[in-house]
């Protein structure tokens, strides 16, 4: 018995340890998933700059569609705000209220809580 | 819960345009449309307003008309509504009592930054605590066996060294269009109605085409 919770615990030691690589690497995802998404968006290819958005939404959700940390909260709505340009001028309405919205909720800047805004309001009127 | 609030925060905070009282903007059926002086030194900006705001009033059902220069009582009463005399309000307004004036306020094309970025590990370092129990088995009197564990823990530290590393990111910011537009009865400078509005996209054309039909919006429904 004394020996399993040995082995338990230095099984749970490796898996807090893989943890915090795997945050760091997912950081580091989202970011170059970013910048190919803004690479794109200078080539005018707004489709696969969403891809690329849309790939970065999914590196910030578990399996149970959860966050994985609310330290990033200003990440994530730079990502809704790329979003709801990209899908404003791809010309897809209902999903740009819905990613403009998304953007008010984790905004942190009075900036960009005002830029949702003001997109929420000219889309919905 | 969240959604709703920002709905209510949304609606109680946006900006309206201002309008005149008890006039009568039905009877408006021509618009004068006058130069837009470029936004500082984003030459064209001016001009490029101008052919969007010619397009949405158009779409609306209203006949313009383009001038080249603006007259002085246009100029003059988007200025100031006082001081207007009898002399300048007899300057012939041609077409149209109506007349169209818009100022920039904002007129930014998209940018891109690449910013390098220094990310510092400042190390770790693990225990690793490991416990094993040995067995040890003595014989009593009878020659049965006695079987007792003896435990013993070996601890392991390892060190993980710091390190700099260095990377670039891409910074992005929008295009963006701000402009208040005013709508004015050129016989006499009053204001009738007036806006301001902005707006940001990734593309520089489509903030125009959104800004100026955001702007306008509102008077459509009033010249209907």
């Amino acid at each position: 018995m004394k020996r399993f919770s040995n082995i338990f615990v230095s099984l749970l030691v490796a898996l807090c340890l893989n943890t915090a690589i795997a945050s760091e690497t997912k950081n580091e995802d989202v970011n170059s998933l970013i910048n190919k998404s803004i690479i794109a968006i200078q080539d005018k290819d707004y489709e696969k700059a969403l891809s690329f958005i849309n790939q970065a939404k999914t590196v910030n959700y578990n399996n149970n569609n959860s966050r994985v940390s609310k330290t990033d909260d200003s990440t994530i709505a730079e990502i809704y705000q790329m979003e709801g340009q990209l899908l404003e001028i791809l010309g897809k309405k209902d999903e740009a209220i819905s990613a403009w919205y998304n953007c008010l909720n984790y905004a942190k800047t009075d900036a960009l809580k005002r830029e949702a805004e003001v997109h929420l309001k000219h889309l919905r009127d | 819960m969240k959604k709703i609030l920002a709905f209510i925060f949304l609606f109680s905070c946006a900006d309206k345009p201002v309008v005149k009282p008890d006039f009568d903007f039905s009877r408006i059926e021509t618009i004068v449309i006058y130069p837009t002086p470029d936004f500082r030194s984003f030459s064209g900006s001016g001009s490029i307003i101008n052919k969007s705001i010619v397009y949405h009033l158009m779409n609306m059902g209203i006949n313009i008309v383009e001038r080249e220069t603006t007259p002085a009582l246009i100029k003059e009463a988007s200025l100031s509504q006082t001081g207007i005399t009898q002399a300048e309000i007899d300057v012939k307004m041609t077409s149209s009592d109506f007349a169209l004036l818009c100022t920039l306020t904002e007129f930014k094309d998209h940018q891109v930054f690449v910013v390098p970025i220094t990310i510092r590990d400042r190390g770790s370092s693990v225990t690793t605590v490991e416990t094993i129990d040995e067995p040890i088995i003595t014989k009593d009197q009878s020659g049965n066996d006695n079987v007792h564990y003896e435990t013993t823990t070996t601890e392991t530290i390892t060190t993980i060294k710091g390190s700099l590393t260095e990377r670039e990111s891409i910074e992005y910011v929008s295009s963006r269009v701000g402009m208040t537009v005013q709508l004015l009865n050129a016989s006499n400078g009053d204001v009738l109605w007036t806006n301001t509005y902005w707006y940001s996209s990734i593309s520089l054309t489509n903030a125009v085409n959104e800004c100026v039909y955001g702007a306008l919006r509102p008077l459509k429904k009033l010249l209907k």
